[in-house]
C-alpha cells in the first residue's frame, strides 16, 4: 500500500516547520527568539503551496481513511490563511511579553496539523486523533502565562470540560464500532441504513454522543462553558485561535461524521442540531450584550456564531442530497466569511491591549480619534460579523438564508426566524463598541494606541479581504460551490 | 434609444465623486463641493436625456445589460448590470434632480462646517448608493443598493454625531430598517426559490414579474416573498408601525432630510414594490395588506403632525403620512397613482424641507413657536414654502393636487372593480382609502396651513421677553438693539427648555448644530435675514418644478398641449405592465410569454416604421399596434370608469379623466381645512392653541401613540433589561444550580469516599502528603470557584437531555 505523499504533503510541511522552529527556538536567544514567526510563517506559505495543486484532484490513501477533494482543500487553505493571520497578531504580542515563544509557535504548528488532517479524515479514530491533536496543544497554550492564574484557571477549565467531552465521544465511538463492526465513516454509514426506521435507542444515543464530542469543540450550548472563561484567560491570540480555527476544525469533524456516517440518520441529529442551534445563538447573543470585556464580548459573539453556522445542520435531511449540498456549502462559506472579521477583531483588540493592558469596551472609547484606521477596522469587522454591507458577512448570512428557503419545510423557517432575531439582537452589541470608538471622548491620559508595522499590515490586510469578499464573493464561493461534499464524501 | 445604454454613467458619476471628494476634497478651493455638483449635473443632464426619450417612446422595451457577474455559490449568480425602463428613467430624473438641489443648497447651509468635505462625500455616495438600487436588473442588486442606503443614511443621520440624541436616532434608524431588511432579504430568497423552477436566472426582475404574470409562480410563493418583502418597504418607507426612526432621522441636518425624505432612502420601499409589482398584483392579500398598512399610516401620521412644533418634525410625519398614500394606492390598484404621487411628492417634499432648513438657519431653532412673521424678513423661502404647502395639501393645479386626485380616483375604480367581480374585500380597501384618503388630504392641509401661518405671519416671536406689540414697533421704528434682541433669543430659547420638555433636544440639537457650527453663529447679531443666492436658487428651481410635474399624469394634460398617448402612465409602464391583471378580479387571464415577447419584437418593429402607426386609440398605449389579445386592449383603450359593471382587471387604468365628484370633495375637503387653519393661527399665534388642549387627544398625538414607547418599552427595555440578564443569570444561577445539586452529591459520594477510604485505609504516615493536596486542592478550589464541576454537570445534563429527547424519544 502505497503511501501517497502529495495528499499529505501540506501536514509533512507543517510536521516539519514545527520541529524546525523548535530547533531554532534552542539555538536563538534573547530578542531574537522571535524570528520563530516568520520562520513558521514561512512553512505556512509553503503548505499553501503544497495544498494548492491538491485542487480538481480526488486522491485517497492509508486506505482510504485520508482523503483529499475539493471540499479538504477548501478547508485546509481557510486553515492555513487563518494560521497565518494568527502569526501575524502573535508576533509583537509574544515578542514584547517574554513568553515561551518557542514553544508558543511549536504547539500553535502542531494543533494545525490536527485541523488539516480533520477535513481529509474518513473514519472515526482518525477524526479523534485529529481532535485531539488540535486540543491538547491548546489546554497548553491556553495556559501559557503561567505565573497569571486566570490563564491557568483557563487552562484547567478547557482540558477538564476537554477531557470529558473526548470521553463521551470516545464512549460513543465504542459502541458505534460494537453496533457497526467498522469505524470507516462510510461503512458506518453502509451499516446504520441497513438498520431501516427502527434503530435501537442505544444505537441513537452512541451517535449523539459523537456530535457532542464536536460540540465541545465548536462551543454549541451547553458545552460552551468552557469557552468565554478560557478565552478570557488566554493570551489574546491563543483566544482568536480558539475562536477562529479550532472551531472551524470541529465544524469539519461535525460536517464528516453527520453528513457522511450518519446520513441515514439525519432525522435525528438534524433536529437535535437544530434546536442547539437556536439555543446556540439566542444565549450567546444575549449573554454578549451583558459583557463588559471585550474577549468576553468576543467570546459569547464566537458562541452566538457557532449557533449561526449550526443551522445548515438542521436542514440536513436523509437521502435529500441537493438540500445537504446545499447546507454543507452554506456552513463551509459561513465559515470563511467569517474567519477574516473575527481574527481581525481580536487583532484589533491585541493592537489597543497591547502596552496598556487595556482590554475593556470602555477601553475602546474615542478610538475614532485616537486611531482611525484601528477603529476603522474594527467597525468593519464588526458590520461584518453582524452581517452588513459593505463586508462579506453579508453574503454570509444570505447563503444560510438561502439553504433555509432551499430546505423549505417548517423547521427550516423557524430556524431563519430566530436567525432574523439573533442578527438584530447581534446589532446591539456590536453596535455599542462601534458607538463607543466613534461617538465618545476617550477618557483623559488613556495610553497611545501603537499597533505596530506588522500587526497593522495584518489587520490592513484582513480589512481588505473583508470588504474584497463583499465585492467578489465569488473568490470564496467558487470554491465553497464546488465541495461537492456529499458526493464525494467516500 | 441610445442614451438608456449610458445609464450607468448616472450612477458611477456620483461614486467617482465620492471617491475623488473623499481623497482630494480637503485641497480644493471649495473643498470638495465643485466635484460632487460637476458629476451630479452631468448625471442630471443624462437623465434629463433618457427621461425625454424614454417619455417620447411611449413605453419602452427595457435595457438589460450586465456589467459584472460572480458566482455566489452552486448555480446562483450575483450580477450587477442596468435596467433602465421608464420607472427607472423617472426615478432617475427624480432622484439626480432632487440631489442636485440638495448639494446645490449644502453649498451655504453647510459653509464653515467641520466636516464640509466629508458631507459631501457622503451626500455622493448616498446618491450612488440610491441609484444603484434604481437601475438594478435584479434583486441582489438592489439588496446592495437598499443596504447601502441604510449605511449611507446611519452616517448622515449621525452627521452631529457629538450629541447623543443624534447618533441614537442614527442607531435607531439603521437598526429599524436592519430588522425591515431581513424580511427584504428571506422576501427575495423565498421569490427565487419559486423562480428556479422555471429559470436560471432566479434573482432577475425581470423572469420574477414575468413568471408572477403568467401565473407560474405559486401563490404561497407569492404571498410569503411579497409579504415578507414588503416588511422591508414598511421599514425603509416609514410605514407604521415601522416609521419610528423616521421623524428622529431629524437630527441629521436639514439638506440630508430633503434628500431621504424626497428622494433616496424613504421611497426605496415604494419603488421596490412598484418594481416588483407583477408579482405583488398577483394576490389579494397582499394587495390588501398593502392598502391597510398604507390607509393606517396615512391617517393617523397626519395627526401626529398636527401637534408638532418642530417645523422638522411637522414635515416628517407628513412624509410618512404621503409614503402612507403611495403605499395605499399601490395596495388598491393604483400602480400609476403611487409612483406618481412618489414622484410629485419627491419635489414639493424636497422644497418644503430646504425651506424649513432656510427658516431653521436663519432663526437657529427648529420651533415655529420661535418664528411668526417671518414673511417680512425672508420673502422668497416664504413664497416658496407656499408653494410647496399647496402642492402637499392637494390645491388644485399643483402637483400634489394632481396625484392625490390619481390616488383616490384609483380607490374608486378598485371598489366598484371589487364590487363587479364580487370580491367584497377590494370593495372595503378602495373604499377606506377613498374617504380616509379624502380625511387625510383634510388633515394635510390643515396642518401646513397652521405650519404657514405659525411661521410666516403674526408677529415675529423671537423675542418673548416683549410683546408682540412692541416689538413691531421697535423693529419699524429701528430702535431694537440687536445685541439685546439676539440675548433675548437665546434666553427665549433656553426658558423654551425649561418648560417644553419635549422639544428640549430638538433646541438644543438646533443651537448645538447650527449655532456652534456656522460663522455667523456669534455674528448673527441681527433679526431673521433672507439666505443666500444658493439656498434660494435650489427653493425657487424646486417651487417652480412643483407645479408643472403634475400635469404630466393628471387630467389637464391634453389641455396643456400635452398628448393623451405620452402622460406619466405611459411614461413608467411597461409592455409586461400593460398586460398584467389581477387573477383575483373577474375575467383575469395570465399573461402569455410567448405572445408578450412576439409582441415586443413586432412592438419594436412599428416604432422603426414611425409612430404613425398609432392613430386614434382614445387612451391607448403604444403597443396597441402589436397583435395582443383584443380585449385586453379593449378594456385597456375603454378606461373602465367604473361602476359600470364592467370589470378593469388590468393593472393600468388609461389616460386619467376629470372626475367632477373626487374634485368637488377635494377641494371642499382643502378650502375647509384651510379656513379652519386661518381662523385659528391667521391672526397671531393663540395663546391657547387648540391643537394642544384637546385633552387625551393631544396628548396620544404628543407620544405619537406610544409608538415609540412601546417600541422602547416593549422591545429594547425588557431585552435589555430582563432577557439578556436572565439568560445571563439563568446560564449563572439556574442552570448552575441544577448542576450544583448534582456536583454537590458527587462530591459528597468523593468526601465519603475520602473519609473512609482515604482517612481510614491511609492513614498516619502519609499525613504530609495528603496535607500538600489538600493545599494544592484548596488553591485548585479558589482558581475554579467551583466552577468547572458545573460546567461538567451542565455538560453531562445537556447530554442527557439530548439522548433522552432525541434518540429514546423517537
Amino acid at each position: 500500500m502505497a503511501i501517497d505523499f502529495a495528499a499529505i504533503a501540506p501536514e509533512l510541511v507543517l510536521t516539519a516547520t514545527a520541529i524546525v522552529v523548535l530547533l531554532v527556538d534552542l539555538v536563538l536567544t534573547g530578542g531574537a527568539k522571535q524570528l520563530v514567526n516568520p520562520l513558521a510563517g514561512i512553512g505556512a506559505l509553503v503548505a499553501i503551496g503544497f495544498t494548492l495543486p491538491l485542487w480538481g484532484d480526488d486522491r485517497s490513501t492509508f486506505g482510504g481513511t485520508f482523503v483529499v477533494n475539493d471540499y479538504a482543500v477548501v478547508l485546509k487553505l481557510i486553515f492555513l490563511v487563518s494560521l497565518l493571520a494568527i502569526l501575524g497578531i502573535s508576533w509583537r504580542y509574544f515578542a514584547e511579553s517574554r513568553f515561551f515563544q518557542g514553544e508558543y509557535y511549536f504547539l500553535l504548528l502542531v494543533s494545525f496539523i490536527g485541523m488539516l488532517i480533520m477535513p481529509s479524515a474518513r473514519d472515526l479514530l482518525l477524526l479523534f486523533v485529529a481532535l485531539e491533536t488540535v486540543s491538547i496543544p491548546g489546554f497548553v497554550m491556553a495556559g501559557l502565562r503561567k505565573r497569571d492564574l486566570y490563564s491557568s484557571e483557563a487552562a484547567i477549565k478547557f482540558f477538564l470540560i476537554g477531557v470529558l467531552s473526548v470521553a463521551l465521544m470516545l464512549f460513543g465511538i465504542s459502541m458505534m464500532y460494537g453496533f457497526t463492526g467498522t469505524t470507516s465513516l462510510s461503512g458506518i454509514a453502509q451499516e446504520l441504513g441497513q438498520w431501516g426506521s427502527s434503530p435501537p435507542p442505544l444505537l441513537l444515543a452512541s451517535l449523539l454522543l459523537i456530535i457532542v464530542g464536536f460540540g465541545f469543540k465548536i462551543s454549541a450550548v451547553p458545552f460552551h462553558f468552557w469557552a468565554p472563561d478560557t478565552y478570557a484567560g488566554s493570551p489574546i491570540p491563543v483566544a482568536a485561535m480558539l475562536a477562529v480555527a479550532s472551531k472551524t476544525a470541529g465544524f469539519a469533524g461535525l460536517i464528516a461524521v453527520t453528513f457522511i456516517a450518519f446520513e441515514p440518520f439525519a432525522e435525528v441529529w438534524a433536529p437535535a442540531l437544530g434546536v442547539l442551534a437556536i439555543f446556540t445563538m439566542s444565549l450567546g447573543n444575549l449573554v454578549a450584550l451583558q459583557q463588559r470585556d471585550m474577549v468576553r464580548l468576543l467570546a459569547w459573539s464566537s458562541v452566538a456564531q457557532a449557533g449561526y453556522m449550526l443551522i445548515p445542520f438542521g436542514l440536513a435531511a436523509s437521502g435529500a442530497a441537493d438540500v445537504n449540498e446545499a447546507a454543507v456549502q452554506a456552513t463551509v462559506f459561513y465559515i470563511a466569511a467569517y474567519t477574516l472579521p473575527n481574527i481581525g477583531a481580536f487583532g484589533v483588540l491585541v493592537a489597543v491591549n497591547r502596552r496598556s493592558g487595556y482590554r475593556s469596551i470602555e477601553d475602546f472609547a474615542g478610538l475614532g480619534a485616537r486611531h482611525p484606521f484601528m477603529a476603522m477596522a474594527m467597525t468593519t469587522f464588526l458590520l461584518s460579523l453582524g452581517g452588513a454591507p459593505p463586508t462579506v458577512g453579508l453574503w454570509a448570512k444570505f447563503a444560510i438564508v438561502q439553504a433555509g428557503a432551499r430546505a423549505g419545510d417548517t423547521f427550516a423557517y423557524v430556524l431563519l426566524f430566530f436567525l432574523i432575531i439573533n442578527s438584530v439582537i447581534a446589532f446591539f452589541y456590536y453596535l455599542k463598541v462601534v458607538w463607543v470608538m466613534w461617538m465618545t471622548e476617550p477618557r483623559d491620559g488613556m495610553e497611545p494606541v501603537t499597533p505596530g508595522v506588522n500587526l497593522s499590515l495584518v489587520t490592513a490586510a484582513l480589512v481588505f479581504g473583508t470588504v474584497l469578499l463583499f465585492l467578489l464573493p465569488g473568490l470564496i464561493s467558487d470554491a465553497t460551490a464546488a465541495t461537492d461534499l456529499v458526493a464525494g464524501l467516500s | 434609444m441610445e442614451a438608456l445604454n449610458y445609464a450607468w454613467l448616472i450612477v458611477a458619476l456620483p461614486f467617482v465623486a465620492a471617491g475623488v471628494i473623499a481623497a482630494f476634497g480637503r485641497l480644493m478651493p471649495l473643498k470638495g463641493a465643485e466635484v460632487g455638483l460637476a458629476a451630479i449635473a452631468i448625471a442630471w443632464v443624462v437623465a434629463v436625456m433618457i427621461g425625454y426619450q424614454t417619455f417620447v417612446n411611449g413605453p419602452v422595451e427595457a435595457v438589460e445589460q450586465v456589467f459584472w457577474s460572480a458566482p455566489l455559490g452552486g448555480s446562483v449568480l450575483i450580477e450587477f448590470g442596468q435596467y433602465v425602463d421608464g420607472l427607472t428613467a423617472m426615478m432617475l430624473v427624480l432622484v439626480t434632480t432632487v440631489s442636485f438641489m440638495v448639494q446645490l443648497y449644502s453649498r451655504e447651509y453647510m459653509h464653515g462646517e467641520d466636516r464640509f468635505t466629508y458631507f459631501f462625500a457622503m451626500l455622493s455616495l448616498f446618491t450612488f448608493s440610491m441609484l444603484v438600487l434604481v437601475v438594478a436588473p435584479n434583486t441582489l442588486q438592489a439588496l446592495v443598493g437598499w443596504e447601502l442606503v441604510g449605511v449611507c443614511s446611519y452616517l448622515l443621520i449621525g452627521y452631529y454625531w457629538l450629541e447623543k440624541t443624534n447618533s441614537d436616532a442614527a442607531n435607531k434608524a439603521f437598526l429599524t430598517t436592519k430588522f425591515g431588511d431581513i424580511g427584504l432579504v428571506v422576501g427575495i430568497i423565498v421569490l427565487s426559490v419559486g423562480v428556479s423552477a422555471h429559470t436560471d436566472n432566479v434573482f432577475s426582475i425581470r423572469e420574477t414579474t414575468e413568471l408572477a404574470a403568467a401565473g407560474m409562480l405559486s401563490e404561497p410563493t407569492i404571498v410569503l416573498g411579497c409579504l415578507l418583502i414588503f416588511l422591508g418597504a414598511m421599514a425603509k418607507s416609514g410605514q407604521m408601525p415601522l416609521h419610528v426612526w423616521l421623524p428622529d432621522a431629524m437630527a441629521g441636518p436639514t439638506p440630508v432630510s430633503a434628500l431621504i425624505h424626497a428622494a433616496t432612502m424613504v421611497t426605496a420601499g415604494v419603488f421596490l414594490i412598484a418594481r416588483l409589482y407583477p408579482v405583488f398584483a398577483q394576490s389579494l392579500a397582499v394587495m390588501n395588506t398593502m392598502a391597510i398598512v398604507g390607509t393606517i399610516t396615512l391617517f393617523f401620521a397626519g395627526f401626529v403632525a398636527i401637534v408638532q412644533d418642530d417645523i422638522k418634525k411637522v414635515l416628517a410625519y407628513s412624509t410618512i403620512s404621503q409614503l402612507g398614500y403611495m403605499v395605499a394606492a399601490l395596495g388598491v390598484g393604483g400602480y400609476t397613482a403611487g409612483i406618481f404621487h412618489l414622484f410629485t411628492h419627491g419635489f414639493f417634499k424636497a422644497l418644503l424641507f430646504l425651506g424649513s432648513g432656510s427658516l431653521i438657519h436663519a432663526i437657529h431653532s427648529n420651533n415655529m413657536s420661535d418664528m411668526g412673521g417671518m414673511r417680512k424678513f425672508m420673502p422668497v423661502t416664504f413664497w416658496t414654502f407656499v408653494v410647496g404647502s399647496l402642492a402637499l395639501a392637494g390645491f388644485p393645479l399643483t402637483a400634489g393636487f394632481f396625484s392625490k386626485d390619481e390616488v383616490l380616483v384609483s380607490a374608486q375604480i378598485w371598489a366598484s372593480n371589487g364590487a363587479a367581480s364580487g370580491v367584497s374585500s377590494t370593495a372595503l380597501t378602495g373604499n377606506l382609502v377613498f374617504w380616509l384618503g379624502l380625511a387625510g388630504a383634510m388633515v394635510t392641509t390643515f396642518y401646513m396651513g397652521r405650519s404657514v401661518f405659525l411661521i410666516f405671519f403674526g408677529t415675529h416671536r423671537g423675542v418673548s421677553a416683549h410683546t408682540p406689540e412692541e416689538v413691531e414697533a421697535e423693529v419699524a421704528a429701528g430702535t431694537l438693539d440687536p445685541q439685546a434682541e439676539m440675548e433675548d433669543l437665546d434666553q427665549a430659547a433656553h426658558d423654551q427648555d425649561a418648560v417644553d420638555d419635549l422639544s428640549q433636544q430638538d433646541v438644543a440639537a438646533g443651537h448645538a448644530g447650527h449655532g456652534s457650527d456656522h460663522d455667523h453663529g456669534s455674528g448673527g447679531h441681527h433679526l431673521p435675514h433672507e439666505s443666500g443666492w444658493q439656498i434660494l436658487t435650489a427653493l425657487v428651481v424646486l417651487a417652480v418644478l412643483s407645479v408643472p410635474v403634475g400635469f404630466l399624469g393628471g387630467f389637464l394634460w391634453d389641455e396643456v398641449g400635452g398628448s393623451t398617448e405620452r402622460n406619466f402612465e405611459t411614461w413608467t409602464a411597461t409592455h409586461l405592465l400593460e398586460e398584467v391583471s389581477y387573477p383575483f378580479l373577474a375575467d383575469a387571464h395570465p399573461v402569455d410569454l410567448e405572445e408578450l415577447h412576439g409582441g415586443e419584437a413586432e412592438g419594436a418593429d412599428a416604432d422603426h416604421a414611425g409612430d404613425g402607426a398609432e392613430e386614434g386609440e382614445a387612451a391607448g398605449i403604444s403597443t396597441d399596434v402589436t397583435p395582443l389579445a383584443a380585449g385586453a386592449d379593449l378594456v385597456l383603450a375603454t378606461e373602465a370608469e367604473g361602476g359600470e359593471g364592467e370589470v378593469d382587471n388590468h393593472v393600468l387604468h388609461g389616460a386619467p379623466e376629470f372626475h367632477l365628484n373626487v374634485f368637488v370633495l377635494a377641494l371642499g375637503g382643502f378650502l375647509a381645512a384651510i379656513a379652519l387653519a386661518w381662523t385659528i393661527y391667521g391672526r397671531s399665534r393663540p395663546m391657547r392653541d387648540p391643537v394642544l388642549h384637546m385633552g387625551g387627544v393631544t396628548t396620544l398625538l404628543e407620544n405619537k401613540y406610544y409608538f415609540d414607547d412601546i417600541g422602547y418599552r416593549g422591545v429594547v427595555v425588557p431585552v435589555r433589561d430582563w432577557l439578556a440578564p436572565a439568560a445571563s443569570w439563568s446560564s449563572n444561577v439556574i442552570l448552575d444550580g441544577i448542576v450544583k445539586n448534582t456536583g454537590g452529591a458527587v462530591k459528597r459520594l468523593a468526601d465519603v469516599t475520602y473519609f473512609t477510604i482515604d482517612q481510614k485505609v491511609i492513614d498516619g504516615g502519609i499525613n504530609g502528603g495528603a496535607f500538600s493536596a489538600a493545599w494544592i486542592s484548596s488553591k485548585l478550589k479558589r482558581l475554579q470557584s467551583g466552577d468547572v464541576q458545573r460546567y461538567a454537570g451542565a455538560m453531562l445534563a445537556g447530554v442527557i437531555v439530548l439522548v433522552v429527547v432525541f434518540a429514546a424519544a423517537r
